[in-house]
């Protein structure tokens, strides 16, 4: 079956250091808003989102129930976004060069983000306090999420 | 949860960095959005823009709850707030609000005939939480309220409309730096808006006329409501291209005020009108723009919303202080010498007076200044009463809600302007003096 994610989208994602906004819900419904500090896109064509834990108490917890996920990526210069979903996203270990990875994103965020001031960037993607954590997505649907009338369209692929 | 107000984070609520909502499906799909304004409503309320039949609508109207994300753009503080969603408005202040800022928004990204706003979707704030660590220390801003005491104090301190205005607008650019401004007030009979006082431009165009459905100041009247727009917005274009455009027509061009260049930006990027209320009447509006974008923060808006507010409450306590006893006669102006004679011209048509072939002023302020000038060379007086002048039923003045100090604060300030030896001068509560220092000649045509 096609992966969700396809190529042009995959190395877009690498290609760029998007915004990353991810959220779940808990069992009555409530969402829970979360922020990504990178994004690696994996071997299956998922995705393995960072974040810091303490920074996103509520949603890392309803992500650990196993709630189901939405991601969104956005490319600030263009305002280009994809949104990802998921049934579940799987907590993982941080691997060899996650750390550095992070390191590239946020610095690659302060160099696109040319009008806000680096110590503003820096503050907004801070890599603590406490620590990072991995969750891995496997998208099973995928979504224009590019600003306007369109915005929420889905895009081509398949459940896998 | 760390009990912050909605009221400490306005700064987060001004679209500087786009805010995202999130939602979930009935069956616990959650859903990412971004946001076009979050509009603040009041302390426990936030509205936030209904522009297309999507997913987060469709969550919304199944599941109340919502988490929005928003970041103070100078201090760098993240915050979520969480959020119920309660009901859509499709009309009234926050609407028309919203409605305006989305098109300086569309204009802003190019994005004019894009973005229209199907509703205010209201949603109460539930609490608000800062991601730990975000927050840099925030420039200092000078206080709002200082400047709010110090403009309010000069206004106070007036003892008629027109030295009133003066003051609110020297204010203003002292306490405010706020450098382009004008209070226009309505003739609800005739239909439009007239340039009573102005600052910062070229020519004041005291006594210019706009039609009143135009641009932020028209909706600001007709709502009832600040309009404060961060950028261009097409949709609103500058009220003085409006006006061009109407005084291109022939019909509006007849019907308005076209021999005084309306005063105005050619192209701000930033604007805030403000309606000038006493109870229930909205008697103009106090209408401030810029060059530079984003230059008005909700701080600037509620400090103006105060100043209009006790602006329209000078102006009714003006028009509704009874006249004061008749003082001694002022001495008559000195007539200059070696000046000719001046042909004051009125046209009973329009009631407009011309001084020879300049154009001076029509309507009401007309009306009354053909009056005054009739007196004075008829019957020899200088002295004038509001009274007198409300009696007259010539004058065209409505029974209720004239308006007369504005009318005449108009009047004064256009002879004012036009330097011609004929002045009116506020003698008491009420009461006035014109002074002539010419010979006049009477002419009237129908």
């Amino acid at each position: 079956m096609a992966a969700v994610l396809d190529d042009e989208q995959a190395r877009w994602l690498r290609e760029i250091a998007p915004s990353i906004t991810f959220s779940s819900c808990d069992a009555t419904g409530a969402p829970s808003l979360g922020q990504g500090i990178g994004v690696r896109v994996t071997a299956s064509s998922g995705v393995r989102v960072f974040m810091v834990e303490a920074r996103n108490r509520a949603a890392v917890a309803d992500l650990r129930a196993g709630r189901p996920i939405a991601v969104v990526f956005t490319h600030s210069p263009t305002l280009r976004s994809l949104q990802l979903k998921a049934p579940r996203a799987v907590e993982a270990a941080l691997e060899p060069g996650d750390r550095e990875h992070i390191d590239a994103y946020v610095n690659a965020v302060v160099k696109a983000w040319v009008y806000a001031p680096e110590p503003f960037v820096r503050k907004l993607l801070a890599t603590g306090p406490g620590p990072i954590l991995a969750f891995e997505i496997e998208p099973t649907a995928a979504f224009d999420q590019t600003p306007g009338p369109q915005a929420g369209a889905a895009l081509p692929g398949g459940a896998r | 949860m760390t009990g912050i107000a909605l009221d400490e984070i306005r700064d987060a609520l001004e679209g500087a960095v786009p805010g995202v909502v999130a939602t979930t499906a009935g069956d616990g799909t959650p859903n990412v959005c971004y946001l076009s304004q979050v509009e603040y409503v009041d302390d426990g309320h936030v509205a936030l823009s209904f522009q297309f039949f999507n997913k987060t609508r469709r969550n919304i109207l199944s599941n109340p709850r919502a988490v929005v994300a928003v970041v103070d753009p100078m201090s760098g503080a993240a915050y979520r707030m969480f959020l119920r969603y309660l009901r859509t408005e499709t009309h009234g202040a926050v609407f028309e609000r919203m409605r305006a800022k989305l098109a300086s928004i569309a204009t802003a990204t190019g994005a004019d005939g894009i973005f229209m706003l199907r509703g205010s979707d209201i949603y109460r704030v539930e609490r608000i939480e800062m991601l730990e660590g975000t927050a840099l220390p925030k420039p200092q801003r000078p206080s709002r309220l200082t400047a709010l005491r110090a403009c309010s104090d000069r206004l106070t301190s007036s003892h008629d409309l027109g030295s009133g205005l003066d003051a609110l607008l020297l204010g203003l650019v002292q306490h405010f730096a706020i450098e382009h401004a004008m209070v226009l007030a309505i003739d609800e009979h005739r239909e439009r808006f007239y340039v009573l006082a102005s600052s910062g431009y070229e020519s004041s165009g005291i006594g210019s006329e706009i039609p009143l459905d135009v641009g932020t100041i028209g909706i600001a009247a007709a709502r009832r409501t600040p309009i404060r727009l961060a950028h261009a917005a097409a949709d609103y274009a500058y009220v003085r291209v409006l006006r061009e455009r109407a005084a291109e027509d022939p019909v509006l061009r007849e019907r308005l005020e076209h021999a005084i260049p309306f005063p105005g930006l050619r192209a701000p990027q930033s604007q805030l009108s403000v309606p000038i209320e006493a109870g229930d009447r909205v008697l103009g509006v106090l209408h401030v723009e810029s060059a530079e974008e984003r230059r008005f923060s909700h701080e600037d808006e509620d400090a103006l919303v105060v100043l209009a507010r006790q602006l329209g409450a000078f102006l009714r306590a003006l028009d509704m202080a009874a006249d004061d006893p008749v003082t001694a006669n002022a001495p008559r102006a000195p007539e200059r010498t070696g000046q000719p004679e001046l042909c004051v011209r009125h046209f009973a048509s329009n009631d407009s007076v011309f001084f020879g072939d300049d154009y001076l002023i029509k309507g009401v302020a007309g009306a009354i200044l053909w009056r005054l000038v009739n007196a004075f060379v008829n019957e020899k007086r200088e002295h004038f009463s509001n009274r007198e002048l409300r009696a007259d039923k010539t004058l065209g003045l409505p029974e209720l809600s004239d308006n007369l100090e504005a009318r005449i604060c108009l009047l004064q300030k256009r002879l004012h302007e036009h330097d011609a030896g004929v002045t009116v001068e506020k003698t008491g509560r009420g009461r006035f003096q014109l002074r002539v220092a010419r010979t006049l000649r009477l002419s009237s045509q129908s």
